[in-house]
């Protein structure tokens, strides 16, 4: 069985992308399973996505402990210790991770020994359909590497941008988005994950505790702030001060209060406390909110 | 043909090629998927149905029942806090003997709140006259939504029909389903049209009446658990034809490498696919376990339970869902079964697994698999369920206490 986990951000078209590469295989001939995983929906939060593809019925369900294949939409995650990507990766694991840092200080930065690809998907993306969504680049990418056909991914995808609403013309430019990164990818040897590698762990007879510490609360106060927001997003809004007319609108419509008011009237981003969602940029009257990439968080 | 689908459009797949004709609807996670669809093949006028909203799962359930008794062949649908909040009225949809069948997406119960699943929600209902047919995967949720309207429109049942799958697991994993041609499903399951206990202007009845005297409301309560025993064979009845149109056998429990088993695991729901590959793992290992699956929960299929658990050395049950104070909520129940077995297993031994959705580990089934040994060999039997929990699993818990600020917790 090959096992393949994304890795991303909500927005960023994971769970699309996972089914594109489930369908995929599945239109190869294969039996899939594939499967999102996600708390709260929010735009930003972490979330991952598994797909498991083999030539005999699938015994297996919920998350994948031994990958085949990773894939990291969002290098910014691997700086989470909570949400680390790399705990499924086995010494026969292919990575791959999109990024505009270099291969050789993406293996330093983080210790990885493994078959890795690394790809500016991102710029790849916003070259060609004028958005910053990846998921199609990295479903095509994690196709390539699978060693599907083109002409099935292809199809795939559009069946999957048609299923979620998406323009006739934003599909025309993903699928020409998706064929560059086929070209550009090269096939991987993916191993099948026949022997999983199991971390045994003995049964405990848990005992009883006082309420204070069994009841669900939290006495730690301020611990949000261990958790740098910021870091959710691969884009940050840049206002340009010529045209504000301290309407305060962004201020206001701001989902997590990152905007504060300075003396002049103008309103300030907290970088540290903004995720990125592009609200602001979108309801600004003016039209002088940009989002600029943000690089090496 | 096969597709590639989840759990929830299974679901609402099977809502469609039923042809049915009202939906009474309430969001909730991991249910939402299911309404959004049916909802939006209304729209595209894909499916003649009428869907409403409702202000809350009690009033939804209202309307189901409602909606069923003027005639109309409805499906509603709701998850964990949703179907509690329901509670009431699924009490009084089955004593209105309304044929409606609700797909129950299992989430975990709060407090604390989750996602997740585990069968606290729909085991809550297993008193309230509704069957329950649980499923394990995505083919067997499409299969089973049909046979439930079939079951629950039958004059020797006329209940209402829980269809239960697994939150995550099978509500958002996506798996290829055969999607039977809709010349088949209506021959199997024809139009529904009641032609008694319903509302008809012309015919003015009274429902839903107080009865004030105790033999009566004795008489109509009875009433309600023979129908339910009835759909015992009636789903076997049924099944059977199920099979001749679409290929598919479904019984009242599933086993698997049971015959030549001395030890045996069982399960209900998606978790028992992880079940079944730890038997292949322990079988790989010289174990002689198998698995026991049971589908049908309400009514509890008491006489074959006792005839596959019949000559085993010992049984070990897995309850992913707890009754506090008592422990798994289906081990008694099994346990009862058997009582009178002249060939009953030595021992029958409650776990609990897999709360919240925590993943049932090899380590856990080994662990089952260990204790049933011991029990079978030197008389050792637990007297409370046996909680699966591992070190690991205490360790993760100990690090989310530590940043909750209860410092370390020492002990276990």
């Amino acid at each position: 069985m090959i096992t393949v986990s994304l890795f991303g951000r909500g927005g960023q078209g994971i769970k699309t992308a996972s089914h594109i590469v489930g369908d995929a295989a599945f239109t190869s001939g294969n039996h899939v399973q594939d499967q999102p995983l996600y708390g709260a929906e929010r735009r930003g939060a972490p979330i991952s996505a598994y797909v498991r593809i083999s030539q005999t019925p699938i015994l297996e369900r919920g998350k994948i402990t031994n990958s085949s294949l990773v894939v990291i939409a969002d290098d910014s995650l691997l700086d989470s210790i909570v949400d680390n990507p790399l705990q499924t990766v086995t010494d026969s694991t292919v990575i791959m991770i999109n990024s505009s840092k270099g291969v050789s200080e993406i293996r330093t930065r983080y210790n990885i020994n493994n078959v890795l690809a690394v790809l500016d998907l991102t710029k790849l993306t916003q070259d060609i359909t004028h958005k910053s969504i990846p998921g199609v680049a990295v479903a095509s990418t994690t196709c390539k590497l699978l060693g599907f056909e083109f002409d099935v991914i292809e199809k795939s995808l559009r069946a999957e941008l048609k299923e979620i609403g998406i323009h006739q013309e934003d599909i025309s430019r993903n699928v020409e988005l998706a064929r560059s990164c086929f070209n550009q990818t090269t096939h991987a040897k993916i191993e099948t994950i026949t022997k999983i590698k199991i971390k045994e762990s003995p049964i405990i007879d848990p005992i009883y505790h006082h309420p204070q510490i069994s009841t669900c609360t939290i006495t730690a106060t301020g611990n949000s702030r261990l958790r740098e927001r910021g870091a959710w997003s691969n884009f940050k809004p840049v206002i340009d001060y010529e045209g504000c007319t301290k309407c305060m609108i962004c201020y206001v419509y701001c989902p997590d209060s990152a905007f504060t008011i300075d003396v002049k009237g103008f309103p300030v981003v907290d970088y540290d406390a903004c995720k990125g969602c592009n609200i602001c940029k979108t309801e600004c009257p003016t039209k002088v909110i940009s989002l600029v990439r943000r690089e090496n968080k | 043909m096969k597709q590639l689908i989840t759990g929830n459009a299974a679901v609402a797949t099977a809502v469609k090629l039923c042809n049915v004709e009202y939906i009474p609807a309430y969001p909730i996670t991991p249910q939402t998927e299911i309404i959004e669809l049916l909802s939006r093949w209304i729209n595209e006028e894909k499916m003649d149905a009428k869907f409403v909203t409702y202000d809350s799962e009690h009033s939804m359930i209202s309307a189901a029942g409602a909606a069923s008794l003027v005639g109309a062949r409805t499906f509603t649908a709701s998850s964990s806090q949703g179907l509690l909040y329901a509670f009431e009225m699924l009490y009084n949809v089955s004593g209105w003997r309304a044929p409606i069948v609700l797909a129950n997406v299992s989430r975990a119960v709060a407090s604390p709140i989750t996602l997740e699943p585990d069968h606290n929600d729909v085991l809550a209902a297993r008193d309230s006259g509704f069957l329950q047919i649980h499923a394990e995967t995505c083919q067997e949720v499409l299969d089973s939504v049909i046979m439930a309207y079939k079951i629950s429109e039958d004059n020797r049942v006329r209940l209402p029909v829980i269809v239960n799958l697994d939150g995550f697991y099978l509500s958002y994993t996506r798996e290829p389903v055969d999607i039977p041609a809709q010349e088949l499903v209506s021959q199997f399951l024809p139009e529904y049209k009641p032609v008694f206990g319903y509302l008809d202007g012309q015919n003015p009845i009274s429902m839903g009446v107080t009865v004030l005297s105790s033999n009566a409301y004795s008489y109509f309560k009875y009433q309600l658990h023979l129908a339910s025993l009835n759909a015992l064979n009636v789903h076997e009845e049924i099944s059977q034809q199920f099979e001749k149109l679409f290929g598919r056998k479904y019984g009242l429990v599933d086993e698997y490498m049971l015959d030549d088993a001395d030890y045996v695991i069982v399960m209900t729901n998606s978790f028992a696919t992880m079940g079944k590959a730890a038997i292949n793992r322990l079988r790989g290992e010289g174990k002689k376990v198998g698995l026991l699956r049971i589908r049908m929960i309400r009514p509890f299929p008491k006489k074959i339970i006792a005839e596959k658990l019949a000559g085993k050395k010992a049984v070990g049950v897995i309850d992913q869902n707890i009754s506090v104070g008592s422990g798994g909520i289906l081990y008694p129940e099994i346990t009862s079964a058997l009582y009178h077995s002249n060939e009953r297993p030595k021992s029958i031994i409650s776990f609990i697994g897999g709360l919240g959705g925590k993943k049932i580990s090899i380590s856990e089934f080994r662990h089952i698999l260990s204790t049933l040994e011991t029990s079978f060999h030197v008389d050792k039997f637990p007297v409370q369920s046996v909680m699966l929990f591992t070190e690991d699993d205490w360790g993760s818990v100990k690090e989310m206490l530590k940043i909750a600020g209860k410092g370390e917790v020492s002990g276990n």
